[in-house]
């Protein structure tokens, strides 16, 4: 029994597939940049010359070449703690690279996001949620609509109290 | 395959609008309802969490200062603790303001602002241990937790009230023309402002309170509708119209309609008075905010002064130590002389008593006025005060001797 989990997660390598039946073969300390990864691989204690696959249905190769090529980034960043969770959230932490790594289309930004919070990569969702809350920052509501393609679909008669609440504010 | 941003579930949009700040998110309430609805949830839920933080991070500063009070007022985070007990204060009386509204949903916590100020005095309570000056650190929260309670107490809350009486009304106006069809088994439910509506299952209710028209249903949170308060009529009549004998489906007969009119007038009534009861008791929560803000301002005064009087305390014991440390430096450098006094020069001492008996004598005389000798009196003021002078001071007080019945008595300065 001790020989099983001393020989847990000794594969090196690990084949995920996309949901569009592309396979990628990783590192497995990239691959443990997942939450979700690392449990499963740690739960079905894997051993070396296993052929690992991992299905990932919801994620098509594109966005799956994007996440593996952040995670291979930062796979050497420690850990997040938990204890960060309750920290105030800052919008303008972003490194460098990220910020290059995330001027892709909105679309893909989302799913970037869908895919992270799924995965459980925390540093990714992150800087996905910290773009995206960027593109709010300083902005007007129009402004805003117009970013995010989004219609207005209040009545004067339901703006005008939501205006009205904001106020206090504005007064000098 | 593109992706909208409210294709997204709604807990991950609320993430990544935790990575605003709250005046940011007030304001992007105004983008459409899902952005509003989700703003609301956020400031609801920053408000919850300014609250947990405070009573931790009281926790936290409490611990750490000792316990003996003279020691306290001393302690590098004595400050930290006034600024914390301020800090609540403020939050009791948004509290006070928001809260009951954000309980009934009709209402989020608007003042994003607020809720931005209010952590960032958590944060620099929590991560520096020098001594913070409250006045200054606190100045910014009371302005603007202050004008956002005025505004909210002047403009918004009639809008509510409003919205509420409408809602009763709406509700009302369903509830009796559901029961004037006589076709379902009855029972009256209130909320706690006041709605009477009527339901076939005698046990769930419908109507929900929204201060605006937020028209489609699809747009009201289904989680708020379990939330809003019930209470049954209770019926003091020993009639019971609407009950069942059988149980089952009985037809309604004209004899049945006319105690259902009868029942109607029966409710009407009733909701009239609760209407006055609803006016009473706005008025008396109007009174009690009132009251209660005013208490507030008051203790805070009291503590504003509580810090004064001790820096003063402080301040005169500085003041005593100096006093005390100079006299014995006097005592050190002159021991001879008993008292703080210099001593006079001994012409001087001479000359005050020729004075002092002078007025001793200008006092014992009778007053008046009528009878004052300018020559006198100017000899009093203008005489010199020189030692050379002994004789010629004899010589004149010789003369206010003998004019003395004629002075005036000493006016008293």
């Amino acid at each position: 029994m001790s020989k099983v989990s001393s020989k847990k997660i000794e594969a090196k390598q690990i084949d995920f597939q996309s949901s569009d039946n592309e396979f990628f073969n990783i590192d497995v300390q990239v691959a443990k940049c997942s939450g979700r990864i690392k449990t499963f691989l740690e739960d079905c204690g894997m051993r070396s010359g296993d052929n690992v696959i991992v299905p990932l249905p919801n994620v098509n190769s594109e966005i799956l070449r994007q996440i593996l090529n952040w995670a291979n980034y930062h796979k050497d960043d420690p850990q997040p703690n938990e204890d960060d969770r309750d920290e105030e959230k800052r919008t303008d932490d972003i490194s460098l690279w990220d910020a290059e790594f995330l001027k892709v289309d909105q679309g893909i930004l989302f799913h970037l996001i869908m895919a992270a919070n799924y995965r459980d990569i925390k540093g990714l969702f992150d800087i996905t949620c910290q773009t995206v809350a960027n593109m709010m920052k300083g902005k007007t509501s129009a402004e805003i609509r117009e970013t995010f393609n989004i219609r207005n679909d209040f009545t004067p008669a339901e703006e005008e109290p939501i205006g009205r609440e904001n106020e206090w504010c504005e007064q000098q | 395959m593109k992706m909208h941003l409210f294709d997204m579930p709604k807990e991950i949009f609320m993430d990544i609008l935790e990575h605003l700040s709250y005046e940011e998110i007030s304001k992007a309430r105004l983008v459409c309802r899902r952005f509003d609805l989700q703003c609301q949830q956020v400031l609801n839920r920053g408000f919850n969490k300014a609250v947990k933080q405070h009573s931790l991070s009281f926790k936290r500063i409490k611990a750490l200062l000792p316990r003996r009070e003279s020691e306290r007022r001393n302690h590098n985070l004595a400050r930290h603790a006034d600024i914390l007990t301020s800090v609540e204060t403020r939050l009791s009386m948004l509290s006070m303001t928001y809260g009951k509204y954000m309980d009934l949903n009709i209402c989020c916590f608007i003042p994003g602002r607020v809720l931005d100020e209010i952590f960032r005095i958590l944060v620099l309570i929590s991560t520096t241990n020098k001594p913070l000056r409250p006045h200054e650190v606190l100045q910014e929260l009371r302005d603007i937790s202050s004008m956002a309670i005025e505004h909210f107490d002047d403009k918004i809350i009639n809008t509510l009230k409003k919205s509420i009486v409408d809602s009763n009304d709406r509700s009302y106006a369903s509830s009796s023309s559901s029961s004037s069809s006589c076709a379902f088994h009855n029972v009256a439910s209130t909320s706690g402002l006041g709605s009477i509506s009527f339901n076939a299952m005698g046990e769930e209710i419908s109507s929900v309170f929204r201060p605006y028209n937020y028209g489609t249903p699809g747009y009201m949170d289904s989680k708020r509708v379990g939330q809003v308060m019930h209470v049954k009529v209770l019926k003091n009549n020993g009639r019971e119209p609407h009950q069942h004998k059988h149980g089952g489906t009985q037809q309604m007969s004209s004899g049945r309609c006319s105690e259902a009119k009868a029942a109607m007038h029966y409710f009407r009534k009733l909701e009239v008075e609760y209407k006055r009861g609803i006016v009473q008791m706005h008025r008396m929560q109007q009174l009690q905010t009132l009251q209660s803000k005013r208490l507030q301002q008051a203790l805070n005064a009291v503590a504003e002064y509580k810090t004064e009087i001790v820096e003063l305390k402080k301040r005169f014991e500085d003041v005593d130590a100096k006093n005390r440390e100079i006299s014995a430096n006097m005592k050190h450098i002159n021991p001879t002389s008993g008292d703080n006094e210099p001593p006079s020069p001994p012409q001087s001492s001479s000359a005050v008593p020729t004075i002092m008996t002078r007025d001793d004598l200008i006092v014992e005389q009778p007053t008046s006025t009528k009878n004052i000798k300018l020559n006198s009196g100017d000899t009093i003021t203008k005489r010199p005060y020189n030692d050379s002078d002994e004789t010629s001071n004899m010589e004149e007080n010789n003369v206010i001797d003998s004019n003395s019945s004629t002075l005036p008595k000493k006016p008293k300065v």
